[in-house]
């Protein structure tokens, strides 16, 4: 029985092992589309209102919800408030803990950090292009994990699944 | 409105403000120039800053601003967004929280038709501080309301000598009421952000509580968006200055609005030379002519022109 037992928690714990790389892999491909869409939020804002980056920020954070929503909205009224700091600094010091909470490689925040850099472009179309620019990048970064993690997510639960039963063998 | 100066600089420059800002009721201007002396104008009178910000008339000991720092502040200024003061820079200027006006200079970057496209290289900042004076109308209002309420008024004066200032306190009064008559709508096309200093469309400047701005509009075209989407009871204008701004203020007044206006110029006159308008026409559109002029160093109202009455 409880030989039993000790099997069901290892087979168990090598399959949940496999579901958490997948939820990773699934993980990261929401959060790049998350990026997109603060992105594309930001980039609508600058269109239609040239409107001023912190300015983006606050309409993004109305439109999204969690963390980044909040991490938005801080960046907004801490620029508001104009306690003198660099809104690129602000933005990034703001959104680097919520980001850090989501399955993220350094080089997908390297896109997004790219698209605010720390002097305001002059020009509102080129501020649009980058953007815009960034915004493709994440969809084609997250368009690209999406066809692997088909492959991915089957080799991690199975992977974890066939590693649960060899432990199994191994100790029976 | 207090210190609203040390608001203007970057974090890592405020200690040296400091002491600039503390004096925000005196100062008149701040200017900067790439590598030049910071010069700040001071009651009146010319002070230049020291390595740690404090007032010095001695030239050697005059602390430079250094293109970097020129470019820090405009960045800050313009909210790390440049792109979104794009129109502001065009024209020169850019104005910010507290209705405060800082004027750009560097070198200019011309359209094929040879408009201006942009300044690029700014090395040359002028901090114009907004001192809104409260009360400045207090001695036309008696004047300005008639039997039949308020009175449309004309605004004549060289540069110079308060009128923008004087329009901004009467649209105040008018707008929020008093002794002399209830409270009006006043809807206010503010083509240069002079007179509510509007910052991300919201007035620094009190204009009252029934005013509406249009901020940096072309007068003509805002008299007529005003007149169609707000039904403003009066319409105020700053700097009167081209034929068709004329002709919508014809329309507005036909609307049966009041109107507040400001023109340079010293009299009927030069009104007449400027417009080809004769007097009879103005007179159509204006009840009263306030003509302002200074006296002493300080602006004064030199003469009240209701309609039908003859120069002094």
């Amino acid at each position: 029985m409880l030989r039993g037992l000790g099997a069901l928690l290892i087979f168990g714990g090598c399959l949940g092992l496999g579901l958490w790389y997948r939820e990773q892999f699934l993980g990261r491909v929401k959060a790049l589309e998350r990026m997109e869409e603060i992105l594309g939020l930001m980039a609508c804002q600058v269109r239609y209102h040239r409107a001023a980056l912190p300015e983006c920020c606050r309409y993004a954070a109305s439109q999204t919800t969690g963390p980044l929503a909040k991490a938005l909205g801080d960046v907004a009224d801490r620029m508001q408030e104009n306690g003198g700091a660099c809104f690129a600094e602000v933005f990034r010091e703001s959104l680097k803990e919520p980001f850090q909470k989501l399955p993220l490689k350094p080089g997908d925040l390297e896109i997004f950090w790219q698209c605010v850099p720390v002097s305001g472009l002059a020009d509102g179309q080129m501020q649009l292009e980058l953007l815009e620019q960034g915004r493709q990048r994440l969809t084609d970064r997250a368009r690209r994990l999406e066809r692997e993690n088909v492959e991915k997510c089957r080799m991690a639960v199975g992977l974890g699944a066939l590693g649960g039963l060899l432990l199994l063998l191994a100790l029976w | 409105m207090e210190n609203t100066i040390l608001q203007l600089f970057p974090d890592r420059r405020r200690r040296f403000w400091q002491q600039t800002a503390s004096c925000q009721g005196e100062i008149q201007e701040i200017r900067l120039r790439a590598y030049r002396p910071i010069v700040v104008y001071r009651d009146g009178r010319e002070w230049y800053l020291t390595a740690e910000g404090a007032f010095t008339e001695d030239l050697c000991q005059a602390s430079c601003a250094l293109p970097e720092e020129l470019e820090g502040l405009l960045q800050h200024i313009c909210r790390y967004s440049l792109y979104a003061f794009e129109e502001e820079l065009r024209q020169g200027f850019v104005t910010v929280p507290g209705g405060h006006r800082v004027g750009v200079a560097g070198q200019a970057v011309l359209e094929p038709d040879g408009r201006v496209k942009s300044i690029k290289h700014i090395s040359f900042l002028n901090l114009r501080i907004a001192h809104e004076v409260k009360g400045a109308a207090d001695g036309v209002m008696p004047r300005i309301y008639g039997a039949r309420g308020l009175k449309s008024a004309l605004i004549l004066s060289p540069p110079g000598c308060g009128k923008t200032t004087l329009l901004r306190d009467l649209i105040r009064q008018v707008s929020d009421g008093g002794v002399w008559g209830p409270g009006m709508t006043v809807g206010v096309v503010d083509e240069r952000s002079e007179l509510a200093g509007s910052f991300c469309g919201r007035p620094q400047n009190d204009l009252g509580m029934r005013t509406d701005v249009l901020d940096a509009c072309p007068k003509e075209l805002g008299m007529f968006l005003l007149l169609r989407a707000m039904a403003p009871q009066v319409i105020a204008i700053d700097e009167l200055g081209s034929p068709g701004e004329l002709e919508q203020l014809k329309n507005a007044a036909a609307c049966g609005c009041r109107i507040l206006a400001t023109a340079h110029g010293t009299g009927a006159v030069d009104l007449e030379r400027r417009f080809g308008m004769g007097r009879q026409e103005w007179e159509k559109l204006f009840d009263l002519f306030i003509l302002l002029e200074k006296r002493d160093g300080k602006c004064a109202v030199k003469a009240y022109r209701d309609r039908g009455e003859e120069d002094a």
